[in-house]
């Protein structure tokens, strides 16, 4: 029963995705197939609902991501929900985030996902159109600010989904709303995708305005925090040579600074990230800079907590942050030294007005 | 700990065998073996699904069961037809149970070199279901029949995997546990002995000699006493098992290994706290003077300080030299800890 080597074949764990579950609704389902037709290898396993495999009692989290695991998955009841107190709206009203993929192909330690979800698997939702459905019946009443990669990186995975293509097919259509799609990739290749998709060739002033409101934010780190805590994730070289070639293509970027993690060195990490950033983004390619976001680790409590029993040794998750009104953050002082000295950095090449900082205000623990 | 449990004697002597186990002497209610070094139990559960699951249960409170330790479950299941299953290993990757048609997934996270394969599990023994879909082919059952009772599972019957998988699920996490079903022919416990056929040699010569013995005993319907199937399960199922046992153990072993070196860290940390190197966090608190509030956001940074590797107890036993510890009230207790916080997250 065994082949010759046994101990090198049982030592280790599987690969990513060598095991893939499907709902059972979804089996002959075309986009089913095509991304099964990615893993020829993978073993097919039909389930009933994602939930009976996601929803486990006891699962490691950790140690799924590890050899992590694809669901093919539909999406019931509600798609679209209200930005959360701790995310950063960057001035929008109507701020909704939807989530397509549960889970990241990244690994970063301190990633809430962690104390989110009870598993480390990767499910994709396969019926994006009730998504866009339930959208067009927002936007006939008040336009919205969508973020569409919280729960994941969705661009990490657009070879295998095409979801940021058919995104930016959605917003060419439906002009009162903007798509956010948070990233750490190092790739550049979606740039000329979603260029497609928006057909300059048809409509110049409809796909301009799709342009403009498709909005690719990158999250930069200092190269050692990348390299110590996003693993899986682009370099800082990579994230910002891609970014420069978004915005050669016309792309207005948005670079995050968040979340700042703190270390004892942490000044000289975040001054050195800043020199770099602005290198490879010379004075010539500011205008490509839509805004810039600031903002220090905060987590919900029930996420940190669940997150300090999976991660023991974890520097991040068992710093002893502040709790306030349900959320854990680094103490007041050090949040206005951090960002405030990150903002300073960044005002020297940016007007203020282009940067947000995420803060608490009186006890609505709201951001701005 | 590596936990092992077989329904019956058939299953796991074979690999007492191997393993070198030793029958445990303490009074228990189900017969146990353990290796010299008690890393290792094999638990003779039974084969029906409320005993296996107060077996599995039992044992796994009764050892403390919990993170780093890994549950394998090995047996004999039906497969459905003699389409090439019979006779070889598989890791079960999806179980159904039978009654509430509830489905449990293991983990397929340790790499194994055996094919993967679901089961029904329920306490029919003969597996009805899948002796059905067998007479689908000699056309007693229609095909319509079958789709509506099958529910998409195509691979092997069990009696016990659910059972020791909803058990064991309330002690151990679905990475670590594992399930190892030897296939065998569902022929061989069904009522048609059509399927001595199949085996030269041995069964036959089996199924004569317990002709033979029933006839002494003035016994003659063998089918309906069950006897016949009996024998011929148990002589094939020893034999399979011994034939396989060395790879059953090579894969428990990696698997065991891979779970343990899920948690390494962990484990090793809580056997260093449990070690109680100098003064502890409680004692810290104590001379704090701390409340519960307090000592929780205590015991937080002193976790924080032991990932950093900063030396808590070096600062204390300064503030000690300097008459600042223990302190006198609740009061002092909040300034020194303050004065330690802001020295741990310099």
């Amino acid at each position: 029963m065994l082949n010759q080597n046994k101990e090198t074949e049982l030592t280790g764990l599987y690969p990513r995705f060598s095991h893939i579950y499907i709902e059972k609704e979804l089996k002959g389902n075309g986009e089913a197939e095509r991304i099964l037709s990615h893993f020829p290898n993978a073993v097919i396993i039909t389930i009933n609902h994602y939930k009976d495999l996601f929803n486990r009692r006891r699962q490691d989290s950790c140690l799924q991501h590890r050899s992590q695991k694809l669901i093919l998955a539909q999406k019931h009841g509600r798609m679209l929900y209200k930005g959360a107190p701790v995310c950063q709206d960057f001035g929008n009203q109507y701020f909704y985030y939807a989530s397509c993929v549960m889970n990241c192909i990244y690994d970063c330690e301190y990633c809430y996902l962690k104390g989110m979800y009870p598993s480390g698997n990767l499910v994709l939702f396969l019926n994006n159109q009730d998504v866009f459905s339930e959208l067009r019946s927002m936007l006939a009443v008040h336009p919205v600010y969508l973020c569409i990669s919280y729960d994941t990186d969705l661009l990490a995975l657009e070879g295998l989904t095409g979801y940021v293509s058919e995104w930016a097919a959605f917003v060419l259509h439906n002009p009162g709303i903007s798509v956010e799609i948070r990233t750490k990739t190092g790739s550049s290749s979606f740039w000329g995708k979603i260029l497609e998709r928006l057909d300059f060739g048809k409509d110049k002033e409809a796909a301009a305005s799709a342009l403009d409101r498709m909005i690719v934010a990158f999250t930069l780190s200092p190269e050692e925090v990348i390299l110590r805590h996003e693993a899986g994730t682009g370099s800082l070289l990579e994230r910002l040579r891609s970014i420069r070639a978004g915005i050669e293509m016309g792309f207005r970027v948005r670079l995050c600074f968040d979340p700042m993690i703190w270390s004892p060195d942490w000044k000289e990490r975040y001054e050195g990230m800043i020199e770099q950033v602005f290198e490879e983004l010379p004075e010539g390619m500011l205008h490509g800079i839509r805004d810039v976001g600031i903002g220090s680790f905060r987590i919900s409590e029930r996420y940190l907590k669940a997150m300090r029993r999976v991660l023991p040794h974890s520097a991040i998750v068992q710093y002893p942050y502040e709790n306030d009104g349900g959320y854990y953050h680094y103490g007041r002082d050090l949040i206005d030294e951090m960002e405030g000295y990150l903002a300073k950095l960044v005002g020297k090449k940016l007007p203020a007005e282009k940067i947000f900082r995420w803060e608490t205000i009186g006890d609505r623990g709201i951001n701005r | 700990m590596l936990f092992l449990f077989c329904s019956d004697f058939d299953e796991a002597g074979p690999l007492i065998k191997k393993m070198r186990l030793k029958k445990r002497r303490e009074a228990f209610a189900f017969q146990q073996f353990a290796d010299d070094r008690k890393e290792i139990i094999m638990t003779i559960s039974g084969r029906d699904p409320i005993a296996v699951a107060a077996c599995v249960g039992a044992v796994l409170a009764k050892e403390g069961a919990g993170c780093g330790d890994s549950l394998l479950s090995i047996g004999t299941a039906l497969s459905c037809l003699g389409n090439g299953k019979e006779g070889k290993l598989w890791v079960l990757n999806k179980i159904t149970d039978a009654y509430s048609g509830r489905c449990f997934y293991p983990d397929m996270i340790c790499r194994s070199p055996f094919l993967e394969i679901d089961a029904k599990s329920g306490s029919s023994g003969r597996g009805s279901d899948f002796l059905k879909r067998e007479r689908l082919q000699t056309g007693t059952v229609s095909e319509k029949e079958i789709n509506s009772m099958e529910d998409g599972v195509s691979g092997l019957y069990d009696a016990d995997s659910a059972a020791v998988f909803q058990a064991g699920s309330h002690f151990l996490a679905p990475h670590a546990m594992s399930f190892l079903r030897l296939a065998v022919e569902s022929a061989c416990i069904a009522d048609d002995i059509s399927g001595l056929e199949k085996d030269e040699g041995g069964a036959e010569r089996k199924y004569i000699e317990a002709q033979v013995e029933a006839e002494e005993n003035g016994r003659y319907d063998l089918k309906s006493e069950g006897l016949l199937c009996r024998q011929m399960l148990s002589h094939d199922i020893a034999r399979m098992m011994e034939a396989c046992a060395e790879d059953v153990l090579l894969y428990a072993d990696c698997f065991a290994k891979s779970c343990r070196a899920a948690w390494p860290e962990y484990c090793e940390k809580q056997g260093a706290d449990n070690e109680n190197v100098g003064m502890t966090a409680d004692d810290l608190a104590a001379g704090l003077h701390c409340s519960e509030t307090m000592k929780s956001g205590l015991n937080q940074l002193l976790r924080f300080a032991n990932v950093i590797g900063k030396d808590w107890r070096a600062l204390v036993a300064g503030y000690k030299a300097e008459g600042a510890y223990p302190c006198r009230n609740k009061r002092d207790g909040k300034i020194i800890m303050e004065k330690l916080r802001k020295s741990l997250l310099k």
